[in-house]
């Protein structure tokens, strides 16, 4: 077994002649906060669509425990281990809080899920994850509101929160502040850290307080390339990082 | 269209709706004029209920009702007549050949989302009436088929329930519905009917914490298919009779009708809307024979006016005149 719990190798994903991802080689060590940053367009969001499987790359190879998945979809990735969250809150709104946390938990069942003359009592630790990760959340005293009825702040902690019910071990987390108040991230930062301890995360963020603070390794991204990797003391002292962003806002 | 919160119905309150069908499967043809009615109300019931465990819980919009309505009328008609099979056989029968078309549909229609599968589903139903049509040696085409007997339960011979009498025919279908309904229930509690109402509301993110949607929309396209098609069997033995319009489009869309009008947040709306629609019918009927211009009219008023269909009209009259619920249960039956 690697090192790395998710690597790819030359990934490509094309759009006709425009390449939004142009031969990633993404190292993700086991255990460690893993982000991807980068300028607008720079191909993260690419990137993040290869890697949960919404997205068929074009090319390369996507191995996560040294299998490769590249053509596994994105429900079939979830029974292997990998979990991610969305940019745009995409939440189950008209159920509770407590059943969107029990049916992600749910999900790794795959087609056990399919089991229709039972009844979902009977399947006690489903219930059992979906109330430890309301409290892991601090949500206990909103199990059963509507998810669409939660602050923006909280749905967005939700949001990420589901995709821990799996007990994946990589985390996919794409914009997890994204819109959130100013007031609010904290809450998310801590909470992305905390997770950081059970599972590895690979984070794509804007936020670069968040970025700076939590993450063991970054990787900065720039024309759908890899254009630095390192620590945050390392890629905030790089002089093509800056020109990267600056470039971009000049 | 859909109820808010179709769960809140589904927890804790089954005994209690259970309890309440009971009431109601007694009352039904006590109230009204024949037993064939009441009969008539309990077999559209059965469809309603299978369409609303496509279009409530799964948010899937189906035109393809009729074709499981009819294939289940004419399965259970063709192995009544050629191969003389009982009244249990031909029920089952009729499950399975609904099941199995459901599957060639769904399999089919699936593929797609939104407007494109509805489509799909209609130009499955115009096959299905031409087919049923241009194969008139065994369906009779345009006449129907005719002669189709309505068996008694029998054992080694032995008459156990004479389904003749229109009254004992009636109390084998409450049974009948009973159970299915029953079923229903159960099936929307269950890992799976709890997953069909995430899909029902946020199909990506369904996807995304690792169920294939598409094993499940083609599971419960044949649970519909199948209940549909033992609806459509009860409908031939009811009637003596599988009319080539049963298999219509017609058909599809009443059925959708009563599924709306009686409000998709609830298993038993399907039955409130079946028992609307079909008593209406039957006396707008005799009145005027452009009756349905009138029932378009309610559709547009119970879209427009009571989102929840009957059931959640109910619901919300029920919460404003008493706080208690247990003595409403038996009022609402009446309606």
């Amino acid at each position: 077994m690697s090192e790395f719990l998710l690597e790819t190798r030359n990934l490509q994903l094309a759009y006709g002649p425009f390449r939004a991802v142009d031969g990633v080689d993404l190292k993700v060590r086991a255990g460690t906060i893993h982000t991807v940053i980068g300028p607008n367009g720079a191909g993260k969001t690419s990137l993040f669509h290869c890697l949960t499987g919404e997205r068929q790359a074009t090319a390369g190879k996507i191995l996560f425990n040294d299998q490769d998945i590249i053509r596994k979809p994105s429900h079939g990735r979830v029974a292997l281990g990998m979990a991610r969250s969305f940019q745009l809150t995409s939440l189950f709104q008209n159920l509770s809080v407590r059943e969107n946390l029990r049916l992600a938990a749910q999900g790794r069942d795959g087609l056990g899920a399919l089991n229709f003359w039972r009844s979902v009592e009977h399947k006690r630790s489903h219930w059992d994850t979906a109330d430890q990760v309301l409290e892991r959340l601090k949500l206990n005293g909103r199990a059963e509101t509507l998810a669409g009825e939660l602050s923006h702040g909280q749905q967005r902690v939700l949001e990420v929160g589901m995709s821990i019910c799996a007990k994946p071990t990589l985390l996919m987390l794409d914009e997890p502040t994204s819109g959130m108040g100013i007031d609010d991230i904290p809450v998310m930062t801590e909470l992305i850290s905390d997770l950081g301890r059970d599972h590895t995360v690979l984070l794509i963020e804007h936020n670069m307080s968040i970025v700076m603070s939590i993450s063991q390794r970054i990787t900065v991204m720039s024309h759908g390339q890899i254009l630095v990797e390192g620590t945050p003391d390392q890629v905030r002292n790089d002089e093509r990082v800056r020109t990267a962003y600056l470039g971009e806002a000049a | 269209m859909t109820d808010k919160n179709p769960l809140a119905v589904a927890k804790g309150h089954g005994p209690a709706l259970l309890l309440l069908l009971i009431v109601s499967l007694i009352g039904l043809p006590l109230i009204l004029p024949s037993a064939t009615l009441a009969t008539e109300i309990l077999i559209f019931g059965l469809a309603a209920l299978a369409c609303n465990l496509l279009l409530g819980y799964t948010g899937l919009l189906s035109f393809g009702q009729g074709i499981f309505f009819g294939a289940g009328a004419y399965g259970a008609a063709l192995l009544m007549i050629h191969l003389h099979w009982g009244m249990l056989g031909a029920l089952v029968g009729a499950a399975l050949f609904g099941a199995l078309l459901a599957l060639l549909v769904g399999a089919l229609a699936i593929r797609r989302k939104g407007i494109y599968f509805v489509m799909l589903t209609l130009a499955f139903s115009q096959m299905a009436y031409f087919l049923a049509y241009t194969l008139s040696g065994w369906t009779g085409g345009d006449n129907g088929l005719l002669d189709v007997p309505r068996p008694n339960i029998e054992i080694a011979g032995h008459v156990l329930v004479d389904l003749a009498n229109p009254r004992h025919f009636y109390a084998f279908v409450a049974v009948l519905f009973l159970l299915i309904f029953a079923g229903a229930l159960r099936v929307i509690r269950s890992p799976f009917g709890s997953t069909l109402l995430a899909i029902r509301e946020n199909e990506t993110r369904a996807a995304a914490i690792g169920y294939d949607i598409r094993h499940f929309k083609i599971l419960v396209f044949m649970l519909s298919g199948a209940i549909t098609g033992i609806a459509g069997a009860l409908y031939a033995m009811l009637l003596h009779f599988a009319p080539l319009s049963n298999i219509d489009l017609m058909m599809s869309e009443n059925i959708l009708i009563m599924t709306i009008v009686g409000g998709t947040g609830s298993l038993f709306g399907s039955l409130l809307g079946a028992g609307a629609i079909v008593v209406l019918g039957d006396v707008l009927s005799e009145l005027w024979p452009r009756w349905l211009m009138l029932l378009g009219a309610i559709l547009i008023l119970v879209v427009v006016f009571m989102r929840g269909g009957l059931w959640g009209g109910l619901a919300d009259l029920v919460k404003r005149l008493q706080p208690s619920r247990t003595l409403d249960a038996k009022t609402k039956e009446t309606l």
